[in-house]
């Protein structure tokens, strides 16, 4: 398989299982030239595949060498051309850190011919809440090109932030950071060597993931991030610039910056903050309703727009809906039901549901796809062959559009009814808001 | 004109103005080039330099006010009002002032098209009275969808992105009427007496009755069911993927009814989907960039 058709179908698997993927610094890639990718790692193999699938020029994946001894994923990995790494945690399951001399080896020839080689410097996939230490692989494959090629080499640090990894139809946002020359970073240091280059990366990682000191924290900052995302404006229309889930990470950033700033001096107005947002969570949560939609404009004329917008396209679109559901509709039946047995923990769940998911959608659609040119004339075969895909990933819109259309249907009709519960959930709302931009002007400045 | 009468103007006008007024200005110059030899004409003249005097004066008011609010909804409406009016204002006095009709080359392009076949003749042989009722009831849904579609273009959506939609529409419209003014043409229903389908069921002389309507047979050089319904499509796929998936099949069905009710010939659909592209394109290019950019 080339590097082309992995992209294209990784690219195909992650749009069926994230509503939206957002890509910001693409201008950081160099076009041509030996390019090493430098990820964080916290959702396995798809954390592989959002890179390979958005950055636009073959990347060459390096794995754990145990995954080369798994019977599905030894041919695929041999397929991509994905370089063995050997841990040393691995060791009783056979890896030999010696042959990472070998893997070193093999880096740099796909680098000295121009191509661009992916990393993960934490060495293990993982669902902390904060960046792990690196180890030194990404910064020896650099330093080992410097010493045996001529030329410098690209090191581009990637900060991959999953909104909810492990939930189907999430978004998750890949940010390509300041490339780091690294012929030019060893000519003003001639003196450092791996470590000092590793500990730049991780600077440089760090400053493109979002961080936080413990679980608790992460999901009531990041809470807090969508209320403050809200800006206590109205919801953008349902399917368009719904708040970008980039926005959320940079808001998620700086709430986590500041709360550490801050959480000595101001305890106690921190801690009356945090019971304020937790009681708010809960309030929307029992009544279904997002933090934007607080700010639904109780207006009949945008009432009304919205009913014959959406009305409109869903009606038009049901045909096409239904005919996709009934054809992949069992294959994602069965994946869903084997991804909730195998998955043993997060990590798995997305990878799981990708690679399953996909076999199964190109199983039974080889399936159908057999029977209706057996079957059927063939206009109607014709018309099924390019309709099966096409169907397929509109009935996910379609579901996910309908869904956004009752949620926020049920949301008007609440509030038309009780008038006072918009207003004391917009008020609070507000309120929060304010009260963590008076904590911002508190925090000393970002350095 | 100096720079700064340029950025004046650019301030207090749309692209879309300046198209309307450029394709108005093109039709008034050749049915004056086009009168002495087309006296009947004179009455389509004289409206048609009306109606570039009149959007004339319309664009000459909205730049003077461009703060006010209702500058947005007058664009909208005389932008619309003309481009629609134009359908069938333009396309019967066509005939009178221009000497040639183009179906004889675009059946020619289709039979080159299609390896010596003329689609018209294969689809005549292949409707029923019952495929008559279908491709109707689908060439019919043109209708409500682009009015819908303009409505739902125009109000809702943020200025710039109104302006975007204004910018593509009239320039799909524009470059169709262009076709309809230089390359007339009534399409294969007229052209192969033979193809013309009798009237079917009550949807499909509903169809014929609303043709009659609107001045008959002309125009078939662009499609302008296949252009309009394209970039519409186009617009709302880079706006509401959903919107512009769900009648992504629809504007095909909508091409091939063209087809089976002899209204065009398969180039005519070919030039609409350019059309389309090219305006969508345009549209976009408008349009301020992102920061982050969006995959799915």
């Amino acid at each position: 398989m080339s590097g082309y058709a992995l992209r294209t179908a990784g690219r195909l698997g992650l749009m069926a299982f994230f509503r939206r993927i957002e890509v910001a610094g693409r201008e950081n890639l160099p076009s041509a030239g030996p390019l090493l990718l430098v990820p964080n790692h916290t959702n396995a193999f798809i954390d592989a595949l959002a890179v390979a699938a958005v950055v636009p020029r073959r990347v060459i994946l390096t794995a754990k060498s145990t995954l080369f001894g798994h019977p599905v994923l030894r041919p695929l990995l041999h397929a991509v051309g994905a370089i063995a790494l050997h841990r040393r945690q691995d060791r009783d399951q056979g890896a030999d850190p010696a042959a990472n001399l070998g893997s070193l080896a093999e880096c740099r020839r796909r680098l000295s011919r121009g191509e661009a080689v992916c990393i993960f410097p934490e060495g293990v996939s993982h669902s902390d809440p904060h960046l792990r230490p690196l180890r030194t692989g990404a910064a020896r494959i650099a330093i080992d090109f410097l010493e045996h090629e001529k030329g410098t080499i690209t090191v581009v640090p990637v900060g991959l932030h999953y909104e909810a990894k492990e939930r189907f139809r999430s978004s998750v946002w890949v940010r390509f950071g300041a490339p780091i020359d690294a012929a030019a970073w060893r000519a003003a240091r001639p003196e450092a060597g791996v470590r000092e280059l590793t500990a730049d990366i991780e600077k440089s990682l760090r400053a493109l993931t979002v961080n936080f000191r413990r679980r608790r924290e992460a999901a009531l900052l990041q809470w807090t991030a969508e209320v403050l995302a809200t800006r206590g404006l109205p919801p953008a229309l349902l399917g368009r610039d719904e708040g970008a889930v980039a926005d959320r990470a940079i808001l998620a950033a700086l709430l986590s910056e500041g709360y550490e700033k801050l959480e000595a001096s101001h305890h106690e107005t921190i801690a009356r903050l945090e019971e304020r947002v937790r009681r708010y969570h809960a309030d929307l949560r029992r009544l279904g309703i997002s933090p934007p939609e607080v700010y639904l404009e109780m207006d009949a004329g945008r009432a009304a727009l919205f009913v014959v917008r959406e009305v409109e396209t869903l009606l038009v679109g049901l045909p096409l809906a239904l005919l996709g559901t009934l054809l992949h509709g069992p294959a994602y039946g069965i994946a869903r039901a084997i991804v909730f047995r195998v998955s043993v923990d997060r990590d798995h769940w997305a990878t799981n549901a990708i690679f399953i998911g996909s076999a199964l959608v190109l199983l039974s659609s080889a399936l159908e796809l057999t029977a209706a040119w057996i079957f059927l004339s063939w206009p109607f075969a014709l018309a099924l062959t390019a309709l099966l895909p096409y169907s397929g990933y509109y009935a996910l819109l379609y579901r996910d559009r309908a869904g956004g259309v009752l949620r926020r249907s049920r949301t008007f009709l609440r509030f038309l009814f009780d008038r006072g519960l918009q207003h004391r959930l917009a008020e609070e709302g507000r309120s929060i808001i304010a009260a963590i931009e008076r904590l911002a002007e508190a925090a000393p400045a970002r350095t | 004109m100096s720079s700064k009468a340029i950025g004046w103007l650019r301030n207090r006008t749309s692209l879309s103005d300046w198209v309307i007024l450029a394709l108005l200005f093109t039709i008034a110059a050749t049915f004056t080039i086009r009168l002495p030899a087309a006296p009947r004409a004179r009455s389509s003249w004289a409206l048609h330099l009306g109606l570039l005097l009149a959007f004339g004066a319309v664009v000459g008011v909205m730049a003077s006010r461009p703060r006010s609010r209702w500058v947005i909804w007058a664009r909208a409406v005389a932008t619309v009002a003309v481009l629609m009016f134009l359908y069938s204002s333009l396309g019967g006095p066509v005939f009178a002032i221009i000497p040639w009709r183009a179906d004889r080359l675009l059946a020619g392009a289709d039979r080159a098209l299609c390896g010596g076949h003329s689609p018209a003749l294969w689809a005549a042989r292949h409707i029923g009275v019952a495929g008559l009722e279908f491709w109707s009831l689908i060439y019919g849904f043109f209708v409500p969808f682009l009015y819908l579609s303009i409505f739902l273009g125009c109000v809702g959506r943020p200025a710039t992105e109104r302006e975007e939609f204004l910018i593509g529409f009239s320039v799909t419209y524009a470059i169709a009427y262009l076709g309809y003014l230089f390359l007339p043409s009534t399409g294969p229903i007229e052209f192969f007496p033979s193809v013309a389908p009798p009237p079917g069921g009550p949807l499909h002389r509903l169809i014929l009755s609303s043709v009659a309507a609107t001045g008959g047979n002309h125009g078939a050089f662009p499609s302008l069911h296949v252009g309009a319904s394209a970039y519409l499509c186009l617009f709302d796929w880079r706006h509401s993927l959903l919107r512009g998936m769900t009648y992504a099949p629809v504007v095909a069905l909508i091409g091939f009814s063209t087809l089976f009710l002899e209204y065009h010939y398969v180039v005519d659909l070919l030039a609409g989907i350019a059309i389309a592209v090219l305006a969508n394109r345009l549209a976009a290019s408008s349009r301020p960039g992102r920061a982050s950019e969006r995959l799915a």
